[in-house]
């Protein structure tokens, strides 16, 4: 047994003493040490054994002596090499199997060679609440504007008026450099600022144009920022345009802009003066795009509407044949640390001529359908002229703003209609609004006391509609309004501890209006109206915010408002009083979910009364054949439950942004809109009777972009459904509207500066649906739209824009119509020449049809033929 | 040595300091004294520069933050920095060298987006590593020993600053770190604390996505570099400093508390709240 043992020990002393040995050949370690010429030795080192391959079988640096030592599991195959590199330094390789332990090894210094300097700026950073997008990322060599920039701006979108929209929602601010020099009406910087000038793009996201309100008021709008570059800063910047063309018809065309902007840090100066007959129009360019700036108006001021026959859906451009000029002036001073002052002025002629025939057939239960058939010869002409003036003083602990505005708008249109008869018809508005806001704001510590009064007057002395039938008078109406409001509000609020803020907030509002109007018509009579009077509305609102950190806040108000109006018929002497005590709610909550997605829901109860219009019993005339009865003698009553959320992810690294929102609202209104056609008229009322409503509004915004391929794509979602109660032929009926928008986008630069494009498309399907009269109408339409750029030589830009659309109703009617552009763009130093057309398939009708309720409309504009512009514009 | 302490507790607390704020300064005789460059303890003159941007997501206030660091290498040293304090010395050096108005100097400080972050310095040759880092009133200083990174190479490529890197990725301190280095700079040294891989490593991120490092310019240089000469430097060790810090970040109110440096209101109040300051450390074990 004893010998059993030994033997197995023996076995196992030398199985181990093989083991031993056979792990020792495996096993590789060399070691050296790195010196300079003159014998010092170099630390950091990096010293790497390659294998035959080419791969990494083990690396090292030096240490402070010069020393390194390389290992590996097994013995480096033949051909492995030990590479000794130091920048610096002359690269040394050694065969692996000559390297001795301890071997010395002599780098020779050579030049310290870095590639050329790289700076590189990310496309888009984050810093707190602010995003800033890097222009030089985003821009294409055919952008002409800042707002051809912004479109590409993932996370941003900019609808054809020029609105721009973050997160969902419009923008609440506009600043150039800090300061809002243009008013809410940014267009007039997007529309013409060159990116050139422009070295950034910030988005504040929760903005809060009031300091005194940081960490206070929460804001759930953006506000953007445009950063300059340096060298455009402290000149004049700008452009001047000068171009002539003409049409297929030999119509001459000719286009004049001038463009300029003085930027400091102290001032900036905005200034335009255009004309063009080219199809441009320049009124979206002076158009307020803040909600919170919308002018107010009086019972008369839009009576009667520009298009009254009928609009397309493709952009006015294609039909109107256009006389354009506009003129502004736009600045802005600091005064101090804090304060400014601002000053815009602008004026606007649009002249437009257009030819448009139009068929509607009216659905009226079991009666047969009535219909109209025309061709009208339109010629809108409107001018407008506004003044802001705004002093500001925006301190962290004091906010006091004095904001006048005056706007004046004249529209003088006429229409020459073709039917059975030979009909002119002119309409003439004149409006002037005035309005002032007076805004303070004062913050002691915890307390927080605001007073905010707004005045605004707006009369429309002249509001007048004439028609003649073959040079004798059908109609003649003449109408005139005036309203004169108040709103004045004061707040006090104060902090409950750390995270609870109280206060309450009394606002009185007045309003006084006055309409007259009176018409003579051949066939269907006399009318007048003569109403005037007024509401009071006192309202207390409490509110009480609960903000424990930043992940989540709970605001509640609860208004409790009483209104008193009276309104009176002068020509029948009858009074309207009326007494109205309501308390509504809104609740808004917001939080911070898991990665990092920001929500919100916003509960509410809204009562809204109407006013004057509510009993103006008499009708008016719109058109030569529609009139319209504003009121029916009750107060218009209308309340409204909703509920509304918005969904938003970002992740600025990766260029993701994703928005869901949605909006559920629940409407009582105690009047029913209707009409009644006749054979040569529509009629219009209202009745008093119940009506429910109700809306759902879902949408879904998805944009990436992929910065390996300059490209973002966008995929934008959205449903609407609509159910109401009209009323036709004194009938009513429940209406159903369902409407679905898939719209996706790619902007792409992929071939830098020489190939760009943006490819857009739309499918939208609605349905509509009257159950009581066995109509369900369905109409799919589709646009598609692509521009492309190609630079064969950086200097030369070739261009082309395609439209297309196709529309199609259940009745199996398809309208499609397709639109070629096509350019050359040469640039040289500060020139560009540029020679444009339009319409290249030189179609010269359009048509397109839809439904309403469950009428159908059918309308067929002349087109502008196909036209070239040859211009040359000099940036300075 | 006050002054740069004072400008570093201004910078850090103040809210006045909010992002878009266009002036910052203080009142009293102290905003027209004259302030110098500050005088450094040179460690070693660098060869070479790379700034890094360095994005912060902080997930407990939800807030991202981007800020520019230098990496200033030497033959035996490197020094890691806020890159707006490089940018603030340098413009100070050349512009103003016979000293700078202190609400100037502020001034400054804000528009280079000074940041009062810590510094670190590699000392290759011995293998330590220091780091400097003022909390409040005080300066802090620990050393170890240079970390040791237990780097997986991968086959995973990328170009970053014009350079192709390779992907390397290990676990240190509490993090997962995927690394891009270059072999075509072969230096073994990196941001932060990174080294010990045979190339300079230009870009860093966390798994988490919290913290991510990528080079934004490599350049040439010859500027000697070092800490900031100070003569009281509270000596202490990594984990002690790590876990001072973030109490001092979460609630500055009571870290301060007591101090008889701590600032009040005029009421007597103190000035500094209990707000949770924005912070995610690098290390968190």
């Amino acid at each position: 047994m004893k010998t059993i043992s030994h033997i197995s020990t023996a076995i196992l002393t030398v199985i181990l003493l093989l083991s031993a040995i056979r792990c020792h050949a495996a096993q590789w370690q060399g070691s050296g040490l790195v010196v300079d010429n003159s014998g010092e030795p170099l630390a950091g080192v990096v010293v790497k054994l390659i294998g035959p391959g080419g791969s990494t079988l083990a690396f090292s640096s030096t240490d402070g002596k010069g020393r390194f030592r390389l290992s590996t599991a097994t013995a480096p195959a033949k051909g492995s090499v030990v590479r000794i590199a130091y920048l610096g330094f002359s690269t040394k390789e050694i065969p692996a199997t000559e390297l001795r332990d301890d071997m010395k090894i002599t780098l020779d210094e050579a030049p310290l060679e870095l590639k050329e300097v790289v700076v590189k700026v990310p496309p888009i950073k984050m810093t707190g609440d602010t995003l800033t997008y890097d222009v030089a990322s985003f821009r294409g060599a055919a952008d002409r504007t800042i707002e051809d920039v912004i479109k590409k701006l993932p996370g941003v979108e900019v609808n054809d008026k020029g609105t721009i929209y973050y997160n969902g929602e419009a923008i609440n601010r506009f600043y150039i450099e800090g300061l809002d020099v243009v008013s809410g009406r940014y267009a007039i910087a997007t529309k013409n600022i060159s990116p050139d000038d422009i070295i950034s793009v910030n988005v504040y996201e929760n903005h809060q144009p009031k300091r005194v309100l940081k960490d206070i008021a929460f804001s759930d709008r953006a506000a953007i920022n445009l950063k300059m570059k340096k060298k455009s800063m402290l000149k004049p910047v700008g452009h001047v345009t000068g171009g002539a063309g003409a049409d297929d018809d030999g119509n001459a065309k000719w286009l004049g802009e001038l463009f300029s902007m003085f930027v400091a840090p102290k001032m900036q100066v905005l200034v335009t003066g255009k004309g063009n007959n080219w199809g441009k129009s320049y009124t979206t360019e002076t158009g307020n795009l803040i909600s919170e700036f919308t002018a107010k108006s009086s019972a008369a001021s839009t009576l009667y509407g520009d298009t009254p026959f009928g609009t397309a859906k493709i952009p006015a451009e294609r039909y109107f044949d256009n006389t354009s000029a506009s003129a502004s002036v736009n600045t802005v001073r600091k005064l101090g640390e804090f304060g400014k002052l601002g000053i815009t002025a602008d004026y606007t002629d649009e002249d437009n001529r257009t030819v448009n025939s139009e068929s509607i057939s009216y659905n009226n239960g079991s009666d047969p359908d009535i219909g109209f058939n025309e061709t009208v010869r339109s010629r809108p002409h409107s001018r407008e002229a506004k003044l802001n003036i705004n002093v500001e003083h925006n301190a962290p602990r004091r906010y006091i703003s004095d904001k006048f505005t005056f706007k004046g708008h004249f529209a003088d249109n006429r229409y020459s209609i073709f039917n059975t008869r030979d009909i002119s018809q002119h309409s003439r508005t004149d409006d002037y609004a005035f309005t002032n806001t007076l805004d303070a704001t004062i913050r002691t510590g915890n307390r927080v006391l605001s007073v905010k009064s707004d005045i605004a007057v707006t009369t429309t002395p002249t509001a007048d509609l004439s028609a003649t039938d073959a040079g004798s008078t059908m109609l003649r109406q003449k109408g005139s309004a005036l309203s004169f409001t108040t709103d004045e509000k004061t707040g006090y609020s104060w902090m409950l501890g750390e995270y609870s803020h109280i206060g309450a907030n009394l606002r009185f509002e007045s309003v006084y209006d006055r309409f007259r109007s009176t018409y003579i018509t051949e066939t269907a009579g006399n009318a007048s109206n003569n109403v005037s009077g007024y509401t009071l509305k006192t309202t207390i609102e409490p509110e009480y915010q609960f903000k424990p950190g930043t992940r989540f806040s709970l605001k509640v108000q609860i208004p409790v408002s009483y209104s008193a109006l009276d309104y009176d018929n002068h020509l029948t002497s009858a009074s309207y009083p009326a007494h109205r005590v309501d308390a509504g709610a809104r609740i808004g909550i917001h939080g911070v979910l898991p990665l990092n997605i920001k929500a919100s829901l916003t509960l509410g109860r809204q009562m809204t009364l109407g006013g004057i219009k509510d009993f103006i019993l008499n009708p008016v005339y719109t058109t030569y054949r529609q009139r319209t009865t504003l009121g029916s003698g009750l107060l218009n009553e209308r309340e409204g439950y909703s509920a509304m959320t918005n969904v938003f992810y970002k992740n600025p690294i990766h260029a993701v942004f994703i928005t869901f929102t949605g909006l559920y609202r629940i409407g009582h209104n105690n009047r029913i809109s209707g009409s009644t056609v006749t054979p040569g008229e529509v009629s219009t009322t209202v009745e008093n009777s119940g009506n429910k409503s109700d809306m759902l509004n879902l949408g879904l915004n998805i944009a990436k972009n992929v910065r390996a391929w300059r490209t973002t794509f966008t995929l934008d979602t959205h449903l609407e459904r609509l159910k109401r109660k009209v009323l036709r032929q004194k009938l009513p009926y429940t209406v159903e509207n369902t409407s679905y928008t898939i719209h996706a986008a790619i902007r792409s630069n992929p071939v830098a500066n020489v190939l760009e494009f943006s490819a857009e498309g739309w499918y939208r399907p609605s349905v509509q649906k009257i159950k009581s009269l066995g109509v369900r109408n369905s109409v799919n339409d589709m646009e598609g739209r692509f521009s492309a750029s190609v630079h064969p030589v950086k200097s030369v830009e070739l261009y082309t824009q395609l439209y297309w659309n196709h529309t199609s109703l259940a009745s199996d009617v398809a309208k499609e119509s397709f639109f070629i552009g096509a350019g050359i763009r040469c640039h040289i130093r500060r020139f560009d020449i540029e020679l444009s057309s339009k319409n290249l398939t030189n179609c010269r009708t359009y048509t397109y049809s839809y439904f309403t309720d469950a009428d159908l409309y059918t309308y067929t504009f002349n087109l502008r033929p196909i036209e070239f512009l040859a211009t040359l514009k000099y940036t300075f | 040595m006050i002054v740069k302490t004072t400008l570093l507790v201004i910078l850090s607390l103040s809210s006045a300091l909010s992002l878009r704020a266009q002036q910052i300064s203080i009142e009293g005789e102290g905003a027209d004294m004259m302030t110098y460059p500050e005088k450094i303890e040179v460690a070693d003159t660098s060869y070479m520069e790379c700034v890094y941007m360095h994005i912060i997501h902080d997930p407990v206030l939800n807030k991202t933050n981007t800020q520019h660091e230098i990496l200033e290498i030497g033959r035996l040293k490197s020094y890691y920095a806020d890159y707006g304090a490089y940018r603030q010395d340098s413009v100070i050096r050349v512009d103003y060298p016979d000293g700078i108005r202190f609400n100037d100097r502020l001034q400054l400080c804000y528009r280079m987006n000074y940041k009062s972050g810590g510094k670190i310095l590699k000392d290759i040759a011995n293998n330590k590593l220091a780091n400097d880092e003022q909390l409040f009133m005080d300066r802090y200083r620990y050393e170890e020993e240079l970390p040791h990174f237990d780097w997986s190479l991968t086959e995973d490529t990328d170009i970053v600053c014009g350079y192709k890197c390779q992907k390397a990725v290990a676990t240190f301190r509490g993090r997962d770190w995927n690394v891009w280095y270059t072999e075509e700079i072969p230096v073994d040294n990196g941001p932060w604390k990174f080294n010990g891989l045979p190339g300079l490593i230009l870009k860093a991120e966390d798994s988490k996505h919290e913290h991510r490092l990528e080079a934004v310019q490599i350049r040439k240089s010859s500027k000697p570099f070092g800490f900031t000469a100070g003569s009281f430097i509270i000596p202490i060790d990594r984990k002690s400093f790590n876990k001072m810090k973030k109490e001092y970040k979460t609630d500055a109110g009571s870290f301060v508390n007591g101090s008889p440096l701590a600032p009040t209101k005029t009421d007597g109040t103190p000035a500094i709240d209990h707000r949770r300051r924005f912070f995610n450390p690098m290390e968190s074990d």
